[in-house]
């Protein structure tokens, strides 16, 4: 019997389509518009939080390398070769010193140092004077030695080292490239362009004939100075 | 033959609701909704409940769908979305009532009455009028192939509850077929 009618309701719904609400499928549209746009949003959100970290982490972790390549680059052009410079920092004004010997007081300008008179900074006890200390000598190494003939050939003037300074020599530069060759000048001369350099009077003479010009004074007897 | 095309395309057309798309989406919803809707007028006595049951069940299923995994049947899988949604109402808006009983009902031992000229209309609106618990029950054991322990742990009522309920709804429904019917034809057991 219970089966029967469990059959029976099985058989007649298990099958059975009721005709759906007009709507329905509209509103699962619009939800799933909704939805989209939503994730959408978030990733783009997303995106921009993730750019701005990481162009912030690139900025951040390149800068102090920049700065660091920059204060070696500078030691190694105040420091020479075996001789390390020791600076008193107790010294006088940086005016008084820079009037006797302006090369040092570029370097003691360098290091402005604020004293606290209340707590004053230990100060090590060093020369008054930038002394040069020169340094035990080492077994001279194969870059030391590469330095240093590297040193005497600059000295010589046979080899340059790196920034090359190139020098111009203006008259070869002139001949090469700012004079006129024989054609030009021959085109010059069917054009009777008046070389400036050539002309033999004066400036004031110019402008002498430029007033005579422009006031249109040709009266007999008034001519403007021909050059010899 | 047919029935690996069938398959076939159900499987493309899964695949291409996986992908998002919208014709595809719009296709499975035509070919699967109506009998998504008839199991949500089984469970829920209003239809605009059972038609926001229907919406909810189809965003989970679109959103859930890749976690399908293309080893059963798709239509099972999805009606037990559908199922778990309008339990989920259920439970949500009203106390579902439920009458624990120790012992087991004696089964009917009436006259069965066959309902032979009952339509599907007529026995929606005959589930329809069970109560809540009673309701839920039918449905999930007869109609939907649950069984008892699972019922129970969908409503979280105890095995021999859900028996009760059963039996219970039964009874219910043949009273009903009774009353409805002016000319029964019955069939002494």
């Amino acid at each position: 019997m219970k089966q029967s009618l469990d059959n029976i309701f099985r058989d007649h719904l298990g099958s059975y389509e009721k005709s759906l609400p007009a709507n329905a499928w509209n509103r699962i549209e619009d939800n799933l518009k909704r939805k989209n746009a939503v994730r959408a949003r978030n990733l783009s959100i997303a995106a921009a939080i993730f750019l701005v970290a990481s162009f912030s982490i690139v900025f951040l972790s390149v800068q102090p390398k920049n700065k660091t390549t920059e204060s070696i680059v500078i030691e190694n052009k105040q420091s020479p070769i075996g001789q390390v410079p020791i600076i008193n920092e107790t010294t006088a004004d940086p005016e008084e010193v820079s009037a006797t010997n302006p090369s040092k007081a570029g370097r003691i300008m360098e290091k402005p140092a604020k004293v606290n008179s209340q707590n004053p900074i230990p100060v090590r006890e060093v020369a008054s004077e930038v002394t040069p200390v020169t340094l035990p000598e080492a077994p001279p190494l194969v870059a030391d030695l590469q330095l240093q003939k590297s040193q005497e050939e600059e000295v010589s003037g046979q080899k340059m080292r790196s920034p090359q300074k190139v020098y111009f020599d203006p008259h070869v530069i002139n001949d090469k490239y700012l004079r006129p060759s024989v054609n030009e000048k021959s085109v010059a001369e069917q054009t009777m362009t008046p070389d400036l350099k050539a002309v033999p009077f004066s400036l004031g003479q110019l402008r002498q004939w430029k007033n005579d010009l422009l006031a249109l004074d040709f009266k007999p007897g008034h001519h403007p100075v021909k050059p010899n | 033959m047919t029935f690996s095309i069938y398959k076939a395309s159900e499987d493309q057309l899964i695949r291409a609701c996986i992908r998002k798309d919208r014709k595809a989406q719009k296709l499975l919803y035509e070919s699967y909704a109506p009998r998504m809707y008839t199991i949500c007028c089984r469970y829920l006595k209003n239809e605009s409940e059972a038609e926001d049951v229907l919406v909810i069940s189809f965003m989970k299923i679109f959103e859930k769908i890749s976690q399908y995994r293309f080893d059963g049947s798709f239509e099972g899988w999805m009606k037990r979305i559908v199922v778990n949604e309008a339990l989920g109402l259920i439970r949500s808006k009203r106390h579902m009532l439920i009458v624990a009983e120790s012992e087991m009902i004696n089964t009917v031992k009436e006259s069965l009455i066959m309902p032979d000229r009952l339509e599907e209309e007529d026995m929606l609106q005959m589930i329809s009028k069970l109560p809540e618990g009673y309701r839920s029950v039918f449905n999930m054991f007869v109609l939907d192939g649950f069984s008892h322990k699972e019922i129970g742990e969908a409503l979280g009522i105890s095995e021999n509850t859900s028996k009760s309920q059963l039996n219970r709804a039964r009874h219910y429904l043949q009273k009903m077929i009774s009353r409805s019917d002016p000319h029964p034809k019955s069939i002494s057991r």
